[in-house]
């Protein structure tokens, strides 16, 4: 016997994903066989099934311009992110990065590989008349000369050069393969 | 001519080639104007607005992770949302779609090839759907849009909107049901089962 009830909002959910075909298979036929008895809820999927079916006779429109951008407005709207694949003077800032990095690398490894107390960096205070007279300047250069000598600081340092090169490196060969791969 | 994928359309763009981007935007502007025509339902905004997604998606090209559609088709959603939540700020613009100029959607649609009768059938029929559309919340017309207009997946339309699929159901469940109202108090849908039929034969 077929019966009238009220639709829920549950309801029109389900009959909804019916439609679309995103029910699962067991909610699709147990939704299937309550619509076989209950004309609420028949008429209800009908109507969506018409209002679905209305919505896709809607033709594709044309713009009614081409959507095209000429070349000079793409290249203003270039953001930082275009900069760090295609950077000002090609490979060139790359690789000036790459000696930069490389040098600053060098520069704080070479510190704190550097023991603190080292007679090459405390000279003046090693040579024999500053032995026999240290002078208040002596001490301050030996004291001053490189106070980083040896710290956890340098050894930072150092590592954060050795990351800004491998950074830069890679990013100086990504663009070299893209390059290449242009060409190609 | 080669017809490149969009993968290898958007690697070219990143080497410098500008024209495979316009190539990009010949592919995708079919589908990006009609989602903003049917959002904002004016073709003179919704052509702006579609190019001002381009531009930004060529702005953020580096940044692409996946793929090129459903991201240009978000910045596109974005966009709208944008110039509906600025109309809204100031309300002497109006949405509505059933002004009688010939830039309207609506009057876009009658040339279809039909019979004069069928044509100006079907033109009614687009024109109440287009009103019926913009009476809806706007939340719920780009859900229902990109569901029964552009054929999206409910994970599609989630991944593009950044909303759940939970979210994605109700909100097409709300707008199909008020759809289903302007429709039926309009004594459409029979015309709607007609020319379904008349198609189908």
């Amino acid at each position: 016997m077929k019966t009238k009830h009220t639709i829920t909002t549950q309801d029109m959910e389900q009959l909804s994903a019916l439609l679309d075909g995103e029910l699962s298979p067991a909610n699709a036929a147990k939704l299937r066989q309550r619509m076989q008895t209950d004309v609420a809820l028949q008429e209800a999927y009908t109507e969506l099934a018409l209002t679905q079916e209305a919505m896709r006779t809607m033709p594709t429109l044309k713009p009614p311009r081409s959507l095209r951008i000429d070349s000079q407005r793409l290249h203003q709207a270039r953001g930082w992110r275009w900069w760090l694949i295609s950077p000002p003077g090609g490979q060139l800032f790359p690789t000036l990065g790459v000696a930069m990095s490389l040098c600053f690398c060098l520069l704080f490894g070479a510190v704190a590989l550097q023991p603190a107390e080292s007679p090459v960096l405390k000279g003046a205070v090693t040579s024999p008349a500053a032995e026999a007279a240290p002078t208040d300047e002596t001490i301050l250069i030996a004291s001053d000369a490189v106070p980083l000598a040896g710290s956890p600081w340098a050894w930072l340092g150092a590592v954060a050069g050795a990351g800004v090169l491998g950074g830069t490196a890679r990013w100086s060969w990504q663009i070299r393969g893209r390059k290449r791969a242009t060409k190609q | 001519m080669v017809q490149y994928e969009d993968p290898q359309l958007v690697q070219l763009v990143l080497d410098g080639d500008t024209e495979a981007f316009n190539d990009l935007v010949e592919r995708h502007q079919s589908r990006a104007y009609n989602l903003c025509v049917r959002m904002l339902g004016d073709a003179d905004a919704a052509a702006d607005v579609a190019q001002d997604a381009f531009i930004s998606a060529y702005k953020h090209l580096p940044s692409l992770r996946g793929e090129f559609r459903p991201w240009l088709m978000r910045i596109v959603a974005n966009g709208c949302r944008d110039v509906l939540r600025s109309q809204k700020r100031r309300p002497s613009v109006s949405l509505d779609l059933e002004r009688d100029d010939d830039d309207t959607p609506a009057m876009q649609l009658a040339d279809t090839g039909d019979g004069p009768e069928a044509a100006l059938m079907k033109s009614e029929l687009q024109k109440t759907i287009a009103g019926a559309l913009a009476e809806i919340p706007d939340d719920q017309r780009e859900v229902v849009i990109l569901s029964d207009i552009q054929g999206l997946s409910y994970q599609e339309i989630a991944d593009m909107t950044g909303i759940n699929i939970g979210t994605v159901k109700s909100r097409l469940n709300r707008a199909r049901a008020r759809l289903r109202e302007l429709l039926v108090a309009a004594e459409l849908l029979p015309r709607v089962r007609r020319h379904t039929l008349e198609s189908n034969t």
